[in-house]
Order: structure tokens, then C-alpha cells, then sequence
């Protein structure tokens, strides 16, 4: 910009500042407005500006109670995610194994359970895959026998589960669905084997639990059974006791009939 | 009034000096005024609104933090917001044109080079007008009630560098708009 375009610059300057005596606020007007502005404020109280205070504070601890839970869910989240890596033994695998349990918990539906079994088998070979890895530190190693012992139970679970599945998809003629679970259990099973852990016979069998049920049923009807004919038996006692003394009665009652005769 | 004797003023007004703000208001109430004034349509409307800027700023003082900024820039924000509030509650749009076109004409004209002068801000009032808003607001708070651009800044919750570049754009502006009129028009 040249010196002549300054000087216009400094010239509209001058001009707007002129212009503003234009808008000034005559003396008796200023007056009149500090009085009242004075009368205001002496009624406004000290609670009433504290108020606007306490108002505001109060927004700035939401906020920071908002700033503080949003860090802690981070945080949960962050540790969350980085316990999906976590072998046993390490600070991280009980909150993998919770963050499991709660998965299972939260879910209604058996198929969907099945699969999460079945997830959470693979993710218990995977373990046992990167324990017996070279690169990882000899301190893991100890584990490993806790860590069959777990992949064992699990997996033999989560067949178990998917076997019920199958066949109530058999049952119900969909068929689609049923052989991609046998492929499943097919792939959980020669995994399991190969990471040395050993799926039991009774595979398809009714689980420990049921047995139990079914035992205890069993159980049940047996004691039934024997209490029914226990209890026939006495009714067939008291019966016959009944139909004795009746006998008995009448026996008395020939004798004093022909004493009397 | 020296830097030193305000925010001494402003302390002790904070503790609930109604003296203090006394003192404040007589420091404000001028320049504040004509910010509002080039806002508003009338006179009255624009009192008001000065009222309410002070009484809002007397409940609001408990908050006001001098680290956090400058006094001034901080009153000017509170009366921008009672200009907002105050056309957001008659539902009406602030316009531009309007400010300038209203102005009640000075009492005394009696020399002919008052007259010429005062044309010549008519003139200057409708080119104003003729800018954009934020354009307009910069130049107000700047020339009208003497801000600096720091204060400016506050007041309008932008940097220092964006007043400095709206203010050089407005002046800008308005220096192609005086081009168009021809010299004898704008005397």
C-alpha cells in the first residue's frame, strides 16, 4: 500500500472516529442511567451473585467428572483391548478370562453361547500355540501345564455345546446350519490335537451335568417306585388287618350269639 | 483513569463496592454507549440496553478473571450478547442498514461547516452500512468506543490477528466504496 493510500486510511480513521461523537450519550442521560443502574445493584444480594457462581462451578465439576470418566473408560478400554493379547500368568489374563465370562454371561441365546465356547476354545489353543513359541519368555513356560489343563476343559465344553446345537439343528431339519457347525467342531477338534490336548469319548454323550440330572432322575423314579409299592404293600397290610379285625369282630359276635343260645 | 486505579476499582467492586462501579460505569458508559447506539435503532433502545449491560456485568463480576483477559474486552462481550439477546427476544434480525439510517440529526447546526460535516458522516454512515457485519463490528468496537485490537479480540472471541486482517479489509472496503462516490457527493 503507497503513502497516499495510508493517508486515506488514517483519514477514514480520523472520520469514523468523528463519527462517533455522533452517538454520544447526553450527560443527563448518563446520569439518570447510573442512578438506576446503582439502585439495581444495591438490591441485587450477594447470594444472588453467588448464585451465578455456585451455577457455574457447578457446570465446570460436571465437566470435569465428565473429563475424569471419559479417562477411565479410556483407560478400562485401553487395558481391555491389550488383555485380548494376554497369556496366563500375566497381569492382564484375569481381566481376558472376566471380559470372557461377562461375554458368555450376557448372552441369551445357546447357539450364540456355542460359538462364543467355541471362540473362546480357539483362543485357549491360540495360548498354548504362543507359549510353546521359542520367542516367548521362559517365565510363560511354567504355565503351560495350567494352560492345557484349561484349553482341555474348554474345549471339550465348547464341542459339547456345539454338538447340542447341531442336532437341535438337525432336529428342526436345518441342515445348512448344522454341517457348518460339525465343520466347526470338525476344526476345534483337529486343532485341539494338534496342540496335544485330548478331546474326550463321550463326546456327544450327555455332558457330566446331564448325567448327574438324569442320575438324580433316575434316583427319583426309584424312590418312587419303591415308596409306591411300599406304600401298596402296607395298604394291602392295613387291608388285610382291617378285614381280620372285621373277621375277628365277627368271630366275637358268633361266639356271644351262641352263648346266649 | 490509570491501569492500576481501575483494577483497583474492579477489586474492590468484586467485594461488592457499589462506589467502585460507580466509578467503572462513569469510565464505560460513553464509549459502551456508542457501541451500542451504532447497534440499535433509537436512543432508548440503546439506554436500555446499557442498563442491562452494567447490571449484568455487576452479577457476572464474581466470575471475571483479570489473568484471563482485559476488562474491557470482557464488558464489550456482555454487551454484545444483550444486543443478541435482545433481537433473538423480538425475534428480529440485526440490520445494518437501519443503524445509520436512524440517527436522531445533531441538535446545534448552525455553521455551514458543521453542516458540510455532518454530511459528510452521512455519507460515511451508509457506507458502513453497505459493509459485511462482522466488518462493521470491528470498526465499531475499534473507532467508536476506542478499543485496542487485543480488547477487540476478546470482545468478539477471535484472535488478534483476525481483528488486525477484518479491520484492514474493512477499512479497505470502505476506502473503494468513498472511490465510487464522486468528491462533490460527499461533501
Amino acid at each position: 500500500m503507497n503513502s497516499a493510500d495510508n493517508r486515506k486510511k488514517d483519514d477514514i480513521q480520523s472520520e469514523l472516529s468523528k463519527l462517533s461523537e455522533s452517538f454520544n450519550l447526553p450527560k443527563d442521560s448518563q446520569k439518570q442511567i447510573r442512578n438506576s443502574v446503582l439502585a439495581q445493584i444495591s438490591n441485587i444480594t450477594q447470594d444472588q451473585k453467588l448464585t451465578l457462581v455456585k451455577k457455574t462451578s457447578w457446570t465446570f465439576g460436571l465437566a470435569r467428572l465428565s473429563f475424569a470418566l471419559a479417562v477411565v473408560f479410556v483407560i478400562l478400554s485401553g487395558a481391555v483391548y491389550a488383555s485380548s493379547q494376554a497369556l496366563p500368568g500375566t497381569a492382564l489374563y484375569k481381566l481376558k478370562m472376566a471380559k470372557e465370562n461377562v461375554e458368555l454371561n450376557i448372552t441369551p441365546s445357546p447357539q450364540k453361547k456355542a460359538y462364543i465356547k467355541a471362540n473362546h476354545a480357539q483362543e485357549r489353543l491360540n495360548e498354548l500355540k504362543a507359549i510353546d513359541n521359542p520367542q516367548t519368555p521362559q517365565s510363560q513356560q511354567p504355565q503351560k501345564e495350567e494352560a492345557l489343563g484349561r484349553a482341555k476343559t474348554e474345549v471339550n465344553q465348547a464341542i459339547n455345546s456345539l454338538q447340542k446345537v447341531e442336532k437341535d439343528y438337525e432336529r428342526k431339519g436345518n441342515n445348512d446350519n448344522a454341517s457348518e457347525i460339525r465343520k466347526k467342531i470338525e476344526d476345534l477338534s483337529n486343532e485341539a490335537k494338534k496342540q496335544g490336548v485330548k478331546i474326550e469319548d463321550n463326546q456327544g454323550k450327555p455332558s457330566k451335568e446331564d448325567k448327574r440330572s438324569q442320575n438324580d432322575k433316575e434316583r427319583r423314579q426309584d424312590n418312587q417306585q419303591t415308596n409306591d409299592s411300599r406304600d401298596s404293600e402296607n395298604s394291602k397290610a392295613s387291608r388285610k388287618n382291617n378285614t381280620s379285625g372285621k373277621i375277628e369282630l365277627l368271630d366275637v359276635k358268633n361266639s356271644k350269639k351262641t352263648e346266649d343260645n | 483513569m490509570e491501569k492500576d486505579e481501575l483494577s483497583n476499582h474492579i477489586k474492590k467492586a468484586q467485594s461488592g463496592s457499589t462506589e467502585s462501579f460507580g466509578v467503572i460505569y462513569d469510565q464505560f458508559s460513553q464509549p459502551l454507549y456508542r457501541f451500542i447506539r451504532a447497534k440499535t435503532s433509537g436512543n432508548q433502545q440503546a439506554e436500555d440496553l446499557l442498563q442491562e449491560t452494567f447490571i449484568k456485568a455487576w452479577k457476572g463480576l464474581p466470575l471475571f478473571n483479570p489473568d484471563a483477559g482485559s476488562f474491557s474486552g470482557w464488558l464489550y462481550k456482555i454487551a454484545l450478547n444483550a444486543i443478541t439477546d435482545h433481537y433473538r427476544k423480538n425475534s428480529r434480525i440485526i440490520q445494518t442498514v437501519e443503524i445509520f439510517d436512524n440517527l436522531d440529526a445533531p441538535a446545534s447546526l448552525n455553521s455551514e461547516q458543521d453542516l458540510d460535516k455532518n454530511l459528510s458522516s452521512e455519507k460515511l454512515r451508509q457506507m458502513l452500512s453497505q459493509l459485511p457485519d462482522n466488518y462493521r463490528t470491528v470498526l465499531e468496537l475499534r473507532f467508536l468506543s476506542d478499543l485496542s485490537i487485543k480488547e477487540t479480540a476478546q470482545a468478539l472471541n477471535k484472535s488478534s490477528l483476525s481483528v488486525r486482517m477484518a479491520q484492514h479489509r474493512a477499512l479497505k472496503k470502505l476506502q473503494t466504496l468513498i472511490k465510487q462516490y464522486p468528491e462533490h457527493e460527499l461533501r
